[in-house]
């Protein structure tokens, strides 16, 4: 390992806080609130976007961006005292409540698979796949989702396409074998579902 | 989106559930509109009066200058201590308490201490700075030194040399910070942190305004020692993807021309050594942000006392 990497992994002692699952994360907000919470906005902010605009379209055609934004504060704001009072694993859980109280449930119904998908997926352990599959789906995944990861993590379409393809499989693995039914069913609101 | 789209995505791995989302999405619009570049640090102050006002746990890193005080003292306090010195250093080091997986990262990091200290050993006998470091705040957010641990650390180790190297007479590091070209462009949180920085170095600190940075507007620079040079380039949305992303090689002449590089663009900087004591807000360091960027007269020039490599 490079000395830099050496120098910083070895003092931070603790995982950065890109990397953690969704309930670590959580748990890190007793010492880190803003830290661990803008990172959480980061993860979020696009697909909350999407149903914001849905739900503006919806509500009051047409939808401007300043709208949109707004409608989108206005979640990350009701959802901010129960980012860390519950049970950690309940995150997503008591979120997409927030985002069905500000928008409804037609908006959290556009971005509910992908949004809750992004649960599993920090545990996914090559690190490579892991940073592939979270910005995919912190787009939203988007119909050109190969292309887009080479050009932002400087790789050919051909081995971005490798990436996400083991990357998809591992995430099936990590589905298949770290959460037991209950777990699955309590934690994604029944939205990610073992295969066997 | 087409059906060769969907197609893509199932040749891609996808399950059936996200691509015929995601097609949904597509077919909405939703995908037409994207957020504003800052929406995240807007919702972070949004939210900021609802964020529990918790102190940021520097308890850690007291500690751990507590435990390394022994060995800097060790080293500093004898030109031919410092075998003995790395050794206090190892051992200190490993009785920092850490997680059980950085534990056994570190079993396999022997050469740390040794590396590092060698960056002062190569300080105290050149007679020069133990490293030099372009901080671009184009590449590395400012804020992410407040609150990222890792760079926490690293500031740590920065300081564990600077104490040595200025116990043996040597200049400290330096640190050459490239603004980024609008001031709004700044958060509360990236002014906060950078009165930090300046108000607590023990480094020597100089900011140059963006369209005066030349070759280093778009890249992280570290020279550690005689030879080490870490590289970093691009925009990154977290302190692990920055990280992940270094750059790193030993090369003596690079090295040497990367000092002189910077000793040079450091010449068309600002000083920061007699502001600190009056950066206390974040509102302080906004200001010299703002008086660095319009090159406002009240900060004045790089003194000739702060030349980059002086002994």
């Amino acid at each position: 390992m490079p000395l830099f990497q050496t120098i910083y992994e070895m003092f931070k002692r603790k995982t950065s806080l890109d990397r953690l699952p969704f309930e670590e994360l959580a748990e890190r907000y007793e010492s880190e609130p803003v830290a661990a919470f803008e990172e959480f906005v980061r993860r979020m902010k696009l697909l909350v976007f999407q149903a914001a605009l849905d739900f503006v379209r919806r509500a009051h055609p047409p939808a401007s961006d300043a709208e949109v934004e707004e409608m989108v504060l206005k979640v990350f704001e009701d959802f901010t005292p129960e980012f860390a009072s519950g049970e950690p694993s309940m995150v997503l859980v008591r979120f997409a409540a927030a985002i069905r109280r500000v928008l409804d449930d037609d908006a959290f119904e556009a971005i509910a698979t992908r949004y809750y998908r992004q649960l599993p997926l920090y545990y996914v352990k090559d690190d490579q796949q892991r940073r592939f599959l979270s910005a995919l789906y912190q787009d939203g995944v988007g119909p050109t989702p190969a292309e887009d990861m080479a050009q932002r993590f400087q790789v050919t379409d051909d081995e971005a396409r490798r990436i996400i393809r083991d990357g998809n499989r591992s995430l099936q693995d990590v589905i298949e074998s770290d959460f037991t039914e209950d777990e699955l069913r309590e934690m994604t609101e029944d939205r990610i579902r073992r295969r066997h | 989106m087409q059906n060769t789209s969907e197609e893509k995505l199932r040749d891609l791995g996808f399950p059936e559930e996200v691509i015929q989302e995601t097609v949904r999405a597509e077919k909405r619009g939703l995908f037409d509109m994207e957020p504003s570049p800052d929406l995240v640090e807007r919702t972070v102050e949004r939210c900021r009066y609802l964020l529990r006002s918790l102190p940021l746990a520097d308890e850690i890193h007291v500690e751990q200058e507590k435990l390394l005080e022994p060995a800097i003292k060790a080293f500093a306090g004898s030109v031919f201590a410092a075998q003995k010195a790395e050794a206090e250093l190892s051992q200190a080091l490993k009785a920092l308490p850490m997680a059980a997986d950085t534990r056994a990262e570190f079993v396999r990091m022997e050469r740390l201490p040794v590396d590092w200290l060698a960056t002062a050993t190569f300080a105290r006998q050149k007679r020069l700075r133990p490293l030099m470091m372009v901080d671009n705040h184009n590449v590395i957010n400012p804020a992410w030194w407040d609150f990222d641990s890792g760079l926490r650390a690293f500031r740590l180790a920065c300081r564990v040399v600077n104490t040595i190297a200025q116990q043996n007479g040597v200049p400290p590091a330096a640190v050459l910070m490239v603004l980024r070209p609008d001031i709004d462009s700044y958060t509360q949180d990236d002014f906060a942190a950078i009165g930090n920085l300046v108000g607590s170095a023990t480094s020597d600190i100089w900011m140059i305004p963006y369209d005066k940075a030349g070759e280093y507007q778009d890249q992280d620079v570290i020279v550690l020692g005689q030879e080490r040079v870490m590289r970093l380039r691009g925009a990154f949305a977290s302190p692990g993807d920055a990280f992940d992303a270094f750059r790193e090689f030993d090369n003596s002449s690079i090295a040497t021309q990367l000092r002189i590089n910077i000793g040079q663009s450091i010449r068309h900087a600002v000083g920061l050594k007699h502001l600190r004591s009056r950066i206390r807000r974040w509102e302080d360091a906004r200001t010299l942000v703002d008086n660095v960027i319009r090159r406002r007269p009240a900060v004045q020039p790089a003194a000739s006392s702060q030349l980059p490599e002086s002994s």
